[in-house]
C-alpha cells in the first residue's frame, strides 16, 4: 500500500519537478553581471592589468576603460574583502598580466559581511555564476529558483526569453552601466547610508583585516601594486560618520601603505572637485563622477612607479574646487 | 522548520520512508524514528530549545510515574501541583516575566515610587505554550486514572514531540495521542491520500492566502493614521482571513501529514466564520484550545453550573486566560474580554448551545436570518482580532476610531470599498475559499469528499492548479502567526 502511495505521488510530483529544474536552467542561462564579469574575466583576463575589486561604491564608481590602462571591473553591490579576496584568488590564474588592483576602502567596508547581513542572498551568484561557494550553506544559496517569488522568476524569464531583456546591468569593463538612478535626494540619503554603514568593531572587522591582508599577500607574490582608494562622498553622508570608525578605516589604510612599497593609498572621500551632478545618492557616484574619478586615479597610478610612460594628456583634470557644495 | 519550506519538503519524505521501513520490523523503532526526527524539526530553529522541552517533559513523564505509584489521594495531588507548577513556571518565566516585570515598574511609575527592575529580553521559544499544556494534559489524565502512566521515555518523548504538531498544535489530549504511540501502526492508503490532500489545502490556505493577505495588512496597521476608513475596514476584515488561514493552514497541514504516518489528530477548526453566534464561533475555532480549557480549567471551576455570579465569574476566568495564552500583552486580554462579553449573554439566556448543528444544514443557501447572524457575527470577531492584531490597546483603539471617525466624516468610502475589493489578487482566493469551505462544511476539510464528484483527471487539475497557484505565490518563507505563541 505504502509502496503504491509512493508511485502515485512519484508520478504526481514528476512534471513539477521538471518544470521547476526547467525555471531553473532557464533563469541560470539569462546573462547577468556576475556570469558576464567571471566569463570576462576566465577568457579575457590575460589582456588586463586592472582589476577593480569592491562593493557598489567601486562598481559604480571606477571605470577601467577610462583610467586607460586594459581592465575589468569585477566590483559587484555588497561585495565585501572576502568575496574580493575569493574573486582574486578564483581569477588570478587568469590574470598573468595584472600589474593593478584597485581596492575602494569605503567607510563600512572593515566589518562589512555580506553573508550574514540584509544581502545575503547575494551569495548564490557567486556560487552558481563564478563558482565561488564559500558561504553556501544553505540550499537557497546554490539555486535560483528559492531566492525570490516564482512570479518574479517567471516575469524574469519571459523578459529574456520573449522580449530579450536580461539582467546585466554592467557594461563591457565592468562598471555599472550609465543609466543611473536620477532625482534622489542627496541630504536624505546621506543619513541612512551612514547609518547602513556603521559596524561597530566585531569579529567581522577581524576577518576583513585578514581578508585585507591576504588580497595584499597574493598580490605581493605575483608582483601586483595595490591601490587602496576611498571614493568621494556628499556631505550629507560625511558628515554622519562616526569617527572612531572612520579613523579605524584611515589608519588601517595608512599603515598598509607604509609598511608595503607594493601598497599606495588615496583618500578622496572630500575631494573638493566632486560636486553635486557627480553623485547618484549621497554615497554614490553619478555616471558623470565615475568618469571624473576613473580619470583623477589614472592621474594618480601614472605617478606610480610600476606605470609607463602613458600620455597622460588625455587625463586633464579641472583641479578646481566646485563651488556648489 | 516550516511546513512552508523548501527544507521540510526534503525532510518529510526522508522521515516517511523511514518511518514505515522501521515500523515494519517494530513499532517501537518507528517511535525511536519519530522521536529523532521530530527533535531534528525542533532543533532546526534553535537546538537550544530542545534542552526546555527535555525539561519540561522530563518533569511529567517522572511526575505521572510518582502519580501512578502513589498510595494517598493527597500525595498524588502534591505530584501533580509540583508538575503543574513547575509547567507553569518554566511557561511563565519565558513568556510573561518581562511583561510582569515592566507592568509592574510602570505601576510603581504611577504611584509616585518609581522602582528599578531590569526585563530579561528572553527568547519566547516556538511553541512553548502548546507543549506545555500537551504535557500537562497528559499529567493530568493520569491524575485522574483516564490513562496509564508511560514507563517507555521514546514512546512519551514521540507523542510529546511528534513533529506534526509541536510547535501549533493541535494541542493533543494524551488520551487520544499518547496510545497510539503504544501500539503499531498501519498504513492507509485512503487515510494517506486525504491527509496529503488536506496538507495541499492547508498549504493553499497559508500560502495564497494568508501570506498575501499580510502583505497588505501589515502595510495598513503599520501606519493606519495615514490611511482612509475604508482601507482599514478592508485591513481588519483582510487580517480575519488571514489568521484564519495561516492557522488552520497550519493545522491542516499538521494533521493531514500525521495521517501520513498513520496517527490521528484531533480536528482544530471546524469552519469558525460559517458561525451563527459567538458560542458556536468558539466551539469551531480552535478547538483543542478551547476544549482543553473547557475540560481542565472550566468544568474543574464548575462551568456553568451554579449561580449567576459564579457562571459570570468562569466565563471571564475562562476567556481572559485563553486572551493571556496568546501572548503578554493586554492586547490578547482586551481580545480575550470582549470575547467574554459577547458570550455572557448567550450563556445568561441560555442560548450558547442554539447552534450546534451546521449552518443551512441540508441547503444549499443559508436563509436570511442565517445569513444576517453569519455576517454579525463575522463582523463582532473581525473588530476583536482588530486588538489581537494591533502592537498595544492604545494602538488598537485609535485604528478604530480612526476607521469610524473617517468614514462618517467621508461616508462616499463605502462605495469605494468594493471598487478596491476588486483590485485586490487576493480577493477572488478568498472566494474560492469560501465557497469551497461552505460546500464542505460539514466535512472535515475543503477536499475531505472531492473523490466522490471529480474524476481523477479532474482532481489531479485542480490539485495541480492550487499547488500551481502555492509556488507562484511562494518566495520568503512567512512564519505562522500562532508559532509566536
Amino acid at each position: 500500500m505504502f509502496a503504491r502511495y509512493l508511485r502515485t505521488s512519484a508520478i504526481f510530483f514528476a512534471p513539477i519537478l521538471l518544470i521547476l529544474v526547467g525555471i531553473e536552467v532557464g533563469l541560470r542561462r539569462i546573462p547577468n553581471d556576475y556570469s558576464f564579469k567571471h566569463e570576462q574575466l576566465v577568457r579575457n583576463g590575460s589582456e588586463f592589468q586592472i582589476l577593480v575589486l569592491g562593493n557598489s561604491h567601486a562598481y559604480k564608481g571606477i571605470d577601467p576603460e577610462v583610467i586607460g590602462l586594459p581592465g575589468f571591473n569585477a566590483a559587484n553591490i555588497s561585495q565585501d574583502l572576502s568575496y574580493d579576496r575569493a574573486v582574486l584568488e578564483r581569477h588570478l590564474p587568469y590574470l598573468p598580466s595584472l600589474d593593478y588592483i584597485i581596492l575602494p576602502i569605503s567607510y563600512g567596508t572593515l566589518g562589512s559581511h555580506m553573508a550574514s547581513g540584509k544581502e545575503s542572498w547575494r551569495v548564490k551568484n557567486y556560487t552558481i555564476y563564478m563558482g565561488i561557494d564559500k558561504d553556501a550553506n544553505e540550499l537557497a544559496d546554490h539555486l535560483e529558483l528559492l531566492i525570490r517569488p516564482m512570479q518574479d522568476q517567471l516575469s524574469m524569464l519571459s523578459k529574456y526569453y520573449l522580449k530579450g531583456r536580461d539582467n546585466r546591468s554592467c557594461q563591457q569593463s565592468g562598471v555599472a552601466s550609465q543609466m543611473r538612478r536620477t532625482g534622489v535626494d542627496l541630504s536624505s540619503t546621506g543619513r541612512k547610508a551612514a547609518a547602513r554603514h556603521f559596524h561597530p568593531s566585531n569579529p567581522a572587522t577581524e576577518q576583513s583585516l585578514k581578508d585585507l591582508d591576504a588580497i595584499i599577500a597574493l598580490a605581493s607574490q605575483h608582483s601586483i601594486e595595490v591601490v587602496l582608494v576611498t571614493l568621494p562622498a556628499w556631505s550629507s553622508y560625511r558628515r554622519e560618520l562616526d569617527p572612531v570608525q572612520l579613523e579605524r578605516k584611515n589608519a588601517t589604510c595608512e599603515r598598509l601603505a607604509n609598511n608595503s612599497p607594493a601598497v599606495h593609498y588615496f583618500d578622496l572621500l572630500d575631494d573638493p572637485r566632486f560636486d553635486s551632478t557627480n553623485f547618484e545618492d549621497a554615497d554614490h557616484l553619478s555616471f558623470s563622477g565615475s568618469v571624473k574619478v576613473s580619470k583623477l586615479i589614472a592621474i594618480l597610478i601614472s605617478g606610480l612607479p610600476k606605470n609607463d610612460n602613458r600620455n597622460n594628456e588625455e587625463l586633464h583634470l579641472e583641479l578646481e574646487p566646485s563651488p556648489s557644495e | 522548520m516550516l511546513f512552508n519550506s523548501v527544507d521540510f519538503a526534503i525532510f518529510l519524505p526522508i522521515v516517511l520512508v523511514l518511518f514505515w521501513a522501521l515500523e515494519r520490523k517494530s513499532f517501537r523503532y518507528g517511535n525511536a524514528w519519530l522521536l529523532l526526527a521530530s527533535m531534528f524539526f525542533y532543533g532546526w530553529w534553535d537546538w537550544r530549545f530542545l534542552g526546555l522541552v527535555f525539561l519540561s517533559g522530563s518533569l511529567d513523564y517522572w511526575a505521572s510515574i510518582q502519580i501512578e505509584r502513589s498510595k494517598t489521594p493527597r500525595s498524588k495531588r502534591a505530584w501533580l501541583a509540583a508538575s503543574i507548577v513547575l509547567n507553569l513556571g518554566i511557561l511563565g518565566f519565558f513568556k510573561y516575566y518581562d511583561f510582569f516585570v515592566s507592568s509592574f515598574s510602570k505601576a510603581f511609575v504611577l504611584l509616585g515610587h518609581p522602582i528599578e527592575i531590569s526585563t530579561l529580553g528572553l527568547i519566547l521559544p516556538v511553541g512553548i505554550s502548546f507543549y506545555t499544556f500537551q504535557s500537562m494534559s497528559y499529567t493530568i489524565d493520569v491524575y485522574r486514572g483516564d490513562l496509564k502512566a508511560s514507563h517507555q521515555p521514546i514512546e512519551f518523548g514521540a507523542y510529546l514531540l511528534f513533529f506534526p504538531q509541536l510547535v501549533a498544535g493541535p494541542i493533543e489530549r494524551a488520551t487520544n495521542l499518547l496510545p497510539q504511540f503504544r501500539a503499531p501502526r498501519s498504513f492507509d492508503l485512503d487515510k494517506a491520500v486525504d491527509g496529503s490532500r488536506q496538507m495541499l489545502w492547508g498549504l493553499f490556505k497559508k500560502v495564497v492566502i494568508a501570506d498575501q493577505c499580510a502583505v497588505i495588512v501589515n502595510d495598513v496597521f503599520n501606519d493606519p493614521t495615514s490611511k482612509p476608513a475604508y482601507l482599514l475596514i478592508i485591513a481588519a476584515v483582510l487580517f480575519a482571513f488571514q489568521i484564519y488561514c495561516d492557522f488552520s493552514g497550519y493545522s491542516d497541514i499538521a494533521i493531514g501529514c500525521a495521517r501520513l504516518f498513520g496517527i490521528g489528530l484531533m480536528r482544530n477548526f471546524a469552519f469558525p466564520y460559517f458561525s451563527r453566534d459567538i458560542a458556536e464561533f468558539w466551539r469551531r475555532w480552535h478547538i483543542s484550545l478551547s476544549t482543553w480549557f473547557r475540560d481542565y480549567l472550566y468544568i474543574p471551576l464548575g462551568g456553568s453550573r451554579g449561580s449567576t455570579w459564579t457562571r459570570i465569574r468562569n466565563t471571564f476566568i475562562i476567556f481572559l486566560v485563553s486572551g493571556f495564552w496568546h501572548g503578554a500583552n493586554y492586547t490578547f486580554i482586551v481580545w480575550g474580554t470582549i470575547h467574554a462579553l459577547l458570550f455572557l449573554p448567550l450563556l445568561l439566556r441560555n442560548k450558547n448551545r442554539l447552534h450546534t448543528d451546521i449552518a443551512a444544514e441540508g441547503r444549499s443557501f443559508p436563509s436570511f436570518q442565517e445569513a444576517i447572524s453569519i455576517l454579525l457575527t463575522f463582523a463582532t470577531t473581525t473588530v476583536a482580532w482588530v486588538f489581537f492584531r494591533a502592537p498595544d490597546v492604545a494602538s488598537a483603539w485609535s485604528y478604530l476610531g480612526h476607521a469610524f471617525t473617517d468614514l462618517v466624516a467621508h461616508p462616499g468610502q463605502i462605495i469605494l470599498l468594493p471598487t478596491a475589493l476588486i483590485h485586490l489578487a487576493v480577493v477572488p482566493f478568498i472566494a474560492l475559499l469560501l465557497v469551497a469551505e461552505w460546500t464542505q462544511r460539514s466535512r472535515q476539510h475543503a477536499l475531505d469528499t472531492i473523490e466522490r464528484h471529480l474524476s481523477r483527471p479532474m482532481r489531479w487539475t485542480l490539485y495541480y492548479l492550487l499547488l500551481f497557484a502555492v509556488l507562484y505565490n511562494s518566495g520568503e518563507e512567512q512564519s505562522f502567526i500562532y508559532f509566536q505563541f
